[in-house]
């Protein structure tokens, strides 16, 4: 009986450890994407430690990534602080970006956000962000496109 | 400026992975650390007390390392030794340093669950009555379940009792407005027989409201269940008939609240130990006894009683009612009583719990005071141990006040485990742990029964559990087309005043009208944009619907009106509840769901009052609103006052927009003249505060008889009404007009989009990231009368202001 126990605790660890390898940067930059760095960052970790407690049942899902993903949106919402796409400027140790770009991006819907941000920021297929956001591919052009024109509005693009 | 865009947001990702960095599995077992400090990101600091706790958990997780994780997969609970602090609270003496078993910094402490009154352990497995619901540990492999209302659990109904394991394997529980429950391996039960029970308080007057309540139980090695009812009743089962026993026959004992029963113990030969707080009660099945102070008792209320295995029989006191102060445990041979205090080598002469493990140690638990029992204050509780000759103590802290206080089990390795407000917590006689069900986890709902004057704080403390991700249109569907003309759909004359909401799980908004008489429910696909005419089961709303929400963790569209109902779209049938609270004949509210919370929050509009509904128990609970809260009916109000209001969620801010309006409109007002004021509601905080000193005025014309929603992919809150399409950006507490009636049919119902409208309703469609309009009544001045109940539907895009036509106007 033991001897099972400690077999089965082996494999799910197995399973879940190769499921956060293969799941943890596209569950982070998707959260990153709709919620901003930080909060992001806390809430794919709070997606994860979920999926850990629960893998049984998370583990034989058809999309797992998909619903951590919503797991995680939740979470952010008990954050007590509103989600922000980026943080004010810190240590000048980060990467300069345009000051536009903030508010450019908070002015997208969330997912317009997530799907320009997934395409353009982290390079990830429309079939990958297809799958975490769970909406379709030409959905996810819909909004990449959208997010795009009212990015090159908002930015004063010619 | 020429920016390139694409080249922006490259940069971005470079700048967003400086901030998030990549998570490692080491950080996830930092994290199963009950709310230890996750490691700091790299622009993080932390108070230097957080990073010495830190650096103290790191040395375990180096020692531990990923293997550390495998234990804890499958779990909902935390359940890992803590280390032991290296601070001593200045009360303490030396010699008492406490162990601690909840180092983490406040902020990041999920939500406490209290584990009420109940710990019982049995064959590995230990149960708790929590606040939550009844909570399942195997005690091997620290996997948990919580069994809730949907489990036949009634966490609503005025709080659960004890939990006791029968020798049979069977558990029971019970609650303190006489529900008696047991475990059938999957669903908690009523057991045979009990529904004919009659144990009412004989002396009440007023039925049900005076109830007599459980307090405690125990169940006898040959399966007799007891349960002690009010300070006169003993109810006993013994598996096939039930037995109403009155322990008035006892002269001298009180019918008073102080004579209540705190703790029964079954004795091997079956012999009931009562302790009832004033006194010891003792029924051989034939006869009582009673022992007092007089007969070498603890002076103090008795608490707890324990029978050992030895036959010994153990209690603890508290200080009583009277105000008799607690001295201790006593144990009586059989001949007589032999008190234990302070003095004696007790940690504390207050004790919540005594209990005696299968080797015949004595425990002792003690529990925190001079702070109310109600507070989640942390503080420093204590644990005695007998060993047959002397005791030794261990201080154990954040405990919170009451520990033990819900009783305490032993297992068969020897293990304490009690009742404490922070969890269940583990004392193996050199380490505490804690069993906790995480507050992000927590499944279920618990609404208090007695609504609170002033009301509670019910959306701060209640988590509901995520949901599944909602339905989507299917590959091949055109959404944005317009859907068959000659389709099935209500008549345009029959009830204009269309209420709907969307149905996430099945993809259709429904739909009902708001008429006397039995209404017809209906429902709309927003994939292929068809109506649907609903054969519903059960009884339809029969009275006015005033306001449908979508609840999505139950997973039912709810009507409120004058009266209340819920409808599953999937199998087509309504289902009554009782009754919205209502300060006037006909309910006057709007209603939001709360994702949060998992309830559905109500504004009264004639009280100003603000209720929580739960739609699985029926139980309605007020909200508490802070000192500012905004005005209602014009006849129930002084000052400003408004007779119309709407309502939404706004998810981006985690707050309540509320749109009021004193209903002024026409000729001559309709430009503004009328009085409308805009409010948030912190659901957290439970706090209002007025916009309108950062919001430009709007003009609102016909809003007041128009409709709003909650866009959830715009971020704004939308209200549409007479030809205006207005978007409220919580975060930036900011009105926008994002569409307006063009001029060549400013007074007329027709064109593309909802132009001069009142009473459709307006729903956010998630599935296609767009806001429904639908029904209504369209002014068209060159019609007689130029009201005109409409049949069409539209889609709103805010963030380009265009219409998008899903289905004509049918023919007059």
């Amino acid at each position: 009986m033991e001897g099972r126990l400690v077999a089965s605790r082996e494999q799910t660890r197995v399973a879940f450890t190769e499921f956060f390898s293969g799941s943890e940067p596209i569950l982070r930059h998707a959260l990153v994407a709709t919620c901003g760095p930080e909060v992001g960052r806390e809430a794919a970790a709070d997606a994860f430690e979920y999926a850990w407690s629960h893998w049984d049942r998370v583990g034989s899902m058809e999309h797992p990534i998909g619903y951590l993903y919503r797991v995680g949106r939740s979470a952010a919402r008990n954050y007590r602080r509103p989600a922000v796409v980026v943080d004010p400027p810190g240590e000048s140790s980060l990467p300069w970006i345009e000051p536009g770009l903030e508010s450019g991006l908070r002015r997208l819907s969330d997912r317009q956000r997530t799907a320009v941000v997934l395409r353009h920021s982290f390079g990830y297929t429309y079939a990958e962000i297809s799958q975490v956001m769970g909406v379709s591919i030409p959905t996810v052009q819909k909004h990449i496109e959208r997010g795009l024109t009212k990015l090159r509005r908002r930015l004063e693009v010619a | 400026m020429i920016v390139d865009v694409t080249r922006e947001l490259e940069r971005y990702g470079e700048y967003a992975d400086a901030i998030a960095s990549p998570i490692t599995s080491d950080e996830l077992s930092w994290r199963r650390y009950e709310g230890a400090p996750v490691p700091p990101s790299p622009r993080r600091t932390f108070p230097s007390w957080i990073v010495a706790v830190g650096a103290a958990i790191s040395v375990f997780v180096l020692i531990g390392g990923f293997a550390w994780l495998i234990g804890g997969v499958g779990s909902e609970v935390v359940d890992e030794p803590m280390p032991v602090t290296t601070t001593t609270p200045p009360s303490l003496p030396d010699d008492m340093q406490p162990v601690a078993i909840n180092a983490l910094p406040e902020s990041s402490a999920p939500a406490p669950i209290d584990v009420t009154s109940g710990v019982a352990v049995a064959d590995g497995t230990l149960w708790a009555a929590t606040e939550a619901g009844i909570v399942r540990w195997d005690l091997e492999d620290r996997t948990s379940d919580v069994f809730t209302s949907t489990d036949g659990v009634p966490v609503a109904e005025g709080g659960l009792g004890q939990v006791a394991v029968a020798p049979d394997g069977t558990v029971w529980a019970y609650t303190w407005t006489q529900d008696v429950i047991m475990f059938d391996g999957t669903r908690w039960i009523e057991p045979d027989g009990y529904d004919q029970v009659d144990i009412v308080n004989p002396r009440c007057v007023f039925g049900e409201a005076c109830l007599n309540p459980i307090t405690a139980m125990a169940i006898g090695r040959d399966g007799l269940l007891s349960l002690a009812v009010g300070p006169e009743t003993l109810l006993q089962f013994d598996g096939a008939d039930w037995t109403v026993l009155p322990v008035s026959d006892i002269e001298t004992h009180g019918d008073s609240a102080s004579a209540w029963a705190a703790d029964i113990a079954v004795a091997s030969d079956g012999t009931l130990w009562i302790a009832s707080w004033e006194e010891l009660l003792r029924y051989n099945g034939t006869s009582w006894d009673r022992f007092t102070a007089a007969d070498g008792l603890p002076s103090g209320a008795i608490s707890s009683v324990a029978v050992a295995p030895n036959g010994d029989v153990w209690v603890g006191a508290t200080d009583s009612f009277e105000g008799e102060s607690a001295d201790g445990v006593a144990r009586f041979d059989g001949d007589a009583w032999t008190a234990f205090d302070a003095s004696d080598g007790l940690y504390a002469n207050s004790v919540s719990a005594v209990d005696v493990g299968p080797d015949g140690t004595v425990w002792a638990v003690h529990s925190a005071t001079g702070a109310p029992a109600t507070s989640r204050e942390r503080a420093t509780g204590g644990i005695s141990r007998f060993d047959g000759a002397t005791w030794s103590t261990t201080a154990i802290a954040d405990v919170g006040v009451g520990f033990g206080r819900g009783g305490a089990g032993i297992d068969d390795s020897g293990t304490l485990w009690i009742s404490s407000r922070w969890g269940v917590v583990g004392f193996d006689g050199v380490e505490a742990f804690v069993l906790r069900v995480d507050g992000n986890a927590r499944p279920e709902v618990d609404v208090p029964h007695t609504v609170i004057e002033g009301g509670t704080d019910i959306l701060a403390t209640t988590i509901a559990k995520p949901v599944e991700p909602a339905a989507t249109c299917p590959a091949g569907s055109s959404p944005d087309s317009a859907g068959p003309l000659d389709q099935a759909r209500r008549p345009r004359g029959s009830a204009p005043w269309l209420r709907a909401a969307m149905d996430l799980q099945s993809g259709r908004i429904v739909a009902v009208a708001d008429a006397s008489g039995e209404a017809e429910t209906w429902t709309f696909d927003v994939c292929t944009n068809t109506w649907s005419l609903m054969k519903p089961t059960g009884r339809s709303p029969s009275t006015g619907v005033r306001t449908l929400v979508y609840d999505t963790d139950s997973d039912v569209v709810v009507s409120i009106g004058q009266s209340v109902a819920a409808y599953d779209v999937e199998t087509d049938t309504w289902t009554q509840r009782g009754a919205a609270p209502s300060s006037n004949d006909s309910f006057r509210g709007d209603a939001v769901y709360d994702p949060v919370s998992g309830l559905i929050v109500v504004r009264l509009l004639e009280s100003s009052e603000m209720w929580a509904f739960d739609v699985d128990d029926d139980t309605w609970t007020q909200i508490r609103q802070g000192a500012m809260s905004p005005p209602g009916d014009p006849a129930m109000s002084t000052g400003p006052s408004f007779s119309h209001q709407h309502f939404a969620y706004d998810a981006a801010t985690d707050r309540i927009v509320l749109y009021l309006s004193d209903g002024r409109h026409g000729p001559g007002v309709w430009d503004g003249a009328g009085t409308e004021m805009t409010w948030t509601y912190d659901l957290r905080a439970g706090e209002w505060t007025v916009e309108d000193t950062v919001t430009p005025e709007l003009t609102t014309g016909y809003f007041s008889l128009g409709s709003m929603a909650y866009d959830d992919a715009a971020r704004r809150t939308v209200i549409t009404g007479d030809g205006v399409v207005a978007a409220y950006d919580a975060a930036l507490h900011d009105w926008e007009i994002v569409w307006q009636s063009p001029a060549e049919s400013n007074a007329y119902g027709r064109g593309t989009g909802v132009h001069h409208r009142i009473g459709a309703a307006v729903v956010y469609d998630p599935i296609n990231d767009r806001i429904v309009v639908m029904g209504g009544q369209a002014r068209m001045l060159d019609e007689d009368p130029f009201w005109v109940p409409m049949d069409d539907v539209w889609a709103f895009d805010v963030g380009t202001g265009t219409w998008t036509e899903l289905l004509p106007s049918s023919s007059p």
